[in-house]
């Protein structure tokens, strides 16, 4: 440093002292009416705090309205040495995403290509606390939400924890076909199997059902009581089944378009692998506005036990339970005919698989 | 009031030419300097806020309610300052790295438009591995744990983790390679091509078969409103049933109803027969495999190497020559540290402060119902601390043009820890800890995709990236820097929660406007 420091030293070292001292000793006077009147302000942010359950919350909002395209290589949360019952798979990651992506590209490997944002609203991140037996508030979670979101998610979902509640719809003519294709039959020898006939007589009657993350073979949500974590597969739950809004048909399904247990309904498969998922769309897909068809609730959150998250697409107070580690929340809002899915898959791609969207410009469907 | 701060010297550095012996400089020497810009460092500092207090007031929670917070210590100190606790001095810079400020173009600025200026500053910039924030950032991501603790002294464990993620992505290569061996991957993408243009097709008649269902569920919805209760001896079905009187209601509007509900299962039958040919159409085989499969089987080979240009292609771009790349880096800094080699000091900086916020309170009632309750000021300790913590080779480029301000900006911020606490007294096994923090934030890219920066009439702010185009993209993709968030280990309440990582980040668009809250 030698000789410069020393000579400017003492004028540093008072342009410091100035700056902070100033900072700290200027006098504080109002602001006349007249004079507020002249700024605009702008709220971005809002705190917001809760208790529930001995749990302390402290939530940051922030006002925007974002639009965006990104391609992300990989997510990957909750990366850690896991071996406890309800862990349904060797996964090495609670969430575990390669080529994530929000938003997509039509046309994309033309001059026409179209960027398609994924729209977010209102993004806010959260801290829960809790006061343990020796009296010290803790740290328990942090979460990163979003008021609502709308657009196409994709990516290979190697790994899930938490949450996903899609609907999967769609003909009972699609089921029969593809329980004929898996099964060997024709026209004529469907006829003789039950599934397959019980499925020609429903026609073209609309069937939908329900799918969660489940444990791969038996569509298992929990095991031992706990929610289970690190899924590889979505669909219908074990014992739950198909369901229609035909009266006729509705009181049959339940017997021909159960998952008993072995990840089948109807014959047909009933639990699907999540990397087949390429591709699922959060929100309305027919509501651009979105106010209407923004999803609502979907957060990630990371916590070191049970915490219960608001559920802030609930209008009747309700809160989420997690569990200790990395968890994604892609759940429905309302129920019966108010609901709204994360994600509406139609029965063909439940059972083949949805393939991705686009979400590069040029030939390469991912991974630029 | 006290309030203790300490700088020893900060230096004022005209560029270029840093390197040579120091002198100080006169007001005639001063006054020839042509704005070639400055550098400048702080050697020898520390802040410590001490016993002084500065509230924040005018913030709100969501329901309008005012509250505060009172910053009640705040302090910057070099790297080992036990929080704050010792005055221990810190250092931004040095002279030959020093932080600059100039107005630069061409070579120092290589990403800017022909004829552009734009007025950069620069953080200190190191390229050895272990002070080049990248270099040290992607090592201390692989190697999980804070290198020099109790149990973390082998550099190269960081190695072994990275082998054994290339070896799962070369693995992910090999199978598909040996599954089109025969084919050929040109072969594989033109039979792609040609199966592709009946899936679209059968795309486009699903958007449009799905588009009438809606139409005529709307209908239907309109048409059940305007039904009568009774229509002769029928009572009005439930939505989506029909009167029992079929074609031959006595009122218009219960026939116009039935006649909505038969054009809604029309088309709900087209729906699903186009549904069914869309199926059909992903599932054409070609060598065995499904034109699912194969388009999936493509997509991943070209993420992992690159979009191949040959029947047996090479994988010299793509994922994992990434990957190899880092292993590079992750190699460099291991064997320097083995080799004795030691980081550049950082900083420590810390706040604490206390939040007077509104909180309702909710319960549960006997029912299991959750009630919402009052809602009273709650008080709450909050503390931020950082610890080693560094901003080698960041930058920000600003410009203006017709359009407004543009820039471009790199964010390279490496930490040690960060430590998020709630409580006053306590350790940090009940505390937030994030150990290796690396933050390499990119946005923008001058040429390709300006960062535009503005402020629209209502007082909004607007920041916005141009979108990758059909003719820029294949440049756009080769150019614009993606980003890479990654924590070694986060530990929340003395509960280990393993690394997190979002790794390779691109922001192909994107438009930001900020809003008043609440709504």
């Amino acid at each position: 440093m030698g000789s410069i420091c020393h000579s400017l030293k003492p004028v540093l070292t008072l342009l410091c002292g100035s700056l902070f001292v100033c900072a700290a000793q200027a006098e504080l006077r109002p602001m006349a009416d007249s004079e507020l009147a002249e700024i605009t302000g702008q709220a971005l942010v809002t705190l917001d705090g809760l208790t529930y359950g001995g749990f302390e919350y402290t939530r940051v909002n922030l006002g925007a309205d974002i639009d965006l395209l990104t391609n992300i290589d990989e997510l990957r949360l909750g990366n850690y040495s896991r071996n406890q019952p309800n862990t349904v798979s060797n996964q090495p990651a609670d969430i575990w995403i390669d080529n994530f992506a929000l938003g997509r590209v039509d046309n994309a490997n033309s001059a026409a290509a179209a960027v398609v944002p994924f729209q977010v609203r209102d993004p806010y991140l959260e801290f829960a606390f809790k006061t343990n037996g020796a009296g010290v508030r803790e740290v328990a979670g942090i979460r990163l939400g979003f008021g609502r979101a709308r657009g196409d998610l994709s990516g290979d979902i190697h790994s899930l924890t938490g949450v996903m509640q899609g609907l999967t719809t769609g003909s009972a003519s699609t089921a029969r076909d593809y329980y004929m294709q898996q099964n060997g039959l024709n026209g004529f020898t469907c006829t003789f199997n039950f599934n397959c006939l019980a499925l020609s007589l429903a026609g073209n009657s609309e069937i939908y059902s329900e799918v969660q993350l489940v444990m791969a073979g038996t569509g298992d949500t929990t095991v031992d009581g706990q929610a289970i974590n690190r899924a590889t597969h979505i669909g219908v739950p074990n014992g739950s089944s198909f369901h229609t809004d035909n009266a006729l048909l509705e009181p049959l399904l339940p017997a021909i378009a159960s998952n008993n247990g072995d990840c089948m309904a109807s014959g047909l498969s009933a639990c699907f692998p999540l990397l087949n998922y390429k591709s699922i769309f959060v929100g309305d897909r027919t509501q651009a506005d979105l106010d209407i068809g923004g999803a609502q609730g979907i957060f990630f959150s990371l916590q070191n036990q049970n915490v219960p998250w608001q559920d802030l697409a609930a209008t009747n107070n309700q809160f989420i339970a997690t569990q200790s580690g990395a968890f994604a929340n892609f759940a429905k809002t309302g129920e019966g005919a108010n609901a709204m899915y994360p994600f509406i898959v139609s029965l063909y791609e439940a059972l083949n698989g949805a393939a991705r969207v686009p979400t590069c410009v040029g030939d390469l469907s991912k991974g630029c | 009031m006290t309030r203790h701060a300490r700088c020893i010297a900060l230096a004022l550095l005209a560029l270029p030419g840093l390197a040579a012996a120091m002198e100080a400089l006169d007001d005639q020497a001063l006054g020839e300097i042509s704005g070639a810009g400055v550098g400048f460092f702080l050697d020898n500092f520390y802040y410590d806020q001490g016993s002084a207090s500065a509230q924040v007031s005018g913030i709100k929670d969501s329901q309008g309610n005012a509250l505060t917070i009172d910053f009640e210590r705040a302090y910057i100190k070099g790297e080992g300052s036990q929080r704050g606790a010792l005055d221990s001095e810190a250092q931004l810079g040095t002279p030959l790295h020093p932080f600059t400020l100039k107005v630069v173009s061409g070579a120092a600025a290589p990403t800017l438009p022909s004829g552009t200026q734009a007025l950069q500053l620069k953080t200190p910039t190191w390229s050895d591995p272990l002070n080049d924030t990248h270099q040290y950032g992607l090592w201390s991501y692989y190697q999980g744990c804070l290198y020099g603790e109790s149990g973390c002294t082998a550099p190269a464990q960081a190695q072994t983790a990275i082998d054994s993620e290339l070896g799962g992505l070369e693995a992910s290569r090999d199978t598909i390679l040996a599954r089109y061996q025969s084919v050929g991957f040109l072969t594989l993408k033109s039979g792609i091509d040609q199966d592709m243009q009946l899936v679209n097709q059968r795309r486009a008649q699903v958007a449009t078969e799905t588009s009438d269902v809606q139409g005529a569920y709307g209908t239907m919805e309109t048409r059940y409103a305007a039904a009568p209760a009774w229509d002769g001896f029928y009572r009005k079905p439930a939505f989506g049933e029909k009167y029992g009187c079929g074609s031959l209601c006595l009122t218009s509007a219960a026939r116009a109803y039935n006649s909505s509900v038969n054009s809604y299962q029309t088309q709900l039958d087209e729906l699903a027969a186009a549904q069914k040919a869309l199926g059909e159409a992903w599932s054409v085989e070609r060598h065995g495999y499904s034109l699912n499969q194969r388009a999936t089987d493509f997509d991943e080979f070209s993420a992992l190497c690159g979009a191949p240009t040959a029947e047996s292609p090479t994988c010299v771009v793509g994922r994992i020559q990434k990957t190899k790349d880092n292993r590079t880096s992750v190699v460099l800094v291991a064997t320097t540290l083995q080799n004795g080699g030691t980081r550049f000091k950082g900083l420590d900086i810390g706040v604490e402060a206390t939040f007077s916020l509104p909180s309702t309170a909710y319960s549960m009632d006997g029912n299991g119902t959750i009630i919402k309750g009052a809602t009273t000021t709650r008080s709450d300790f909050f503390s931020i601390n950082l610890e080693g913590f560094t901003l080698n080779g960041a930058y920000l480029n600003l410009w203006g043009d017709s359009t407004g301000l543009q820039g471009e900006a790199s964010l390279q911020m490496y930490a040690d820890k960060l430590i998020i606490g709630g409580c006053r007294v306590c350790t940090d096994a009940n505390r937030a800890v994030a150990k290796n923090l690396y933050f390499d934030i990119n946005l923008g890219q001058a040429s390709l995709q300006p960062l535009n920066l503005s402020v629209l009439a209502g007082g909004e702010l607007r920041l916005s990236l141009p979108s990758v185009t059909w003719d820029n993209h294949q440049a756009f993709y080769q150019q614009v820097p993606k980003s890479n968030i990654s924590i070694g280990n986060l530990n929340l309440g003395g509960v280990d929660l393993g690394s997190q990582v979002v790794r390779g980040m691109r922001v192909d668009y994107l438009d930001l406007r900020t809003v008043n809250l609440p709504r």
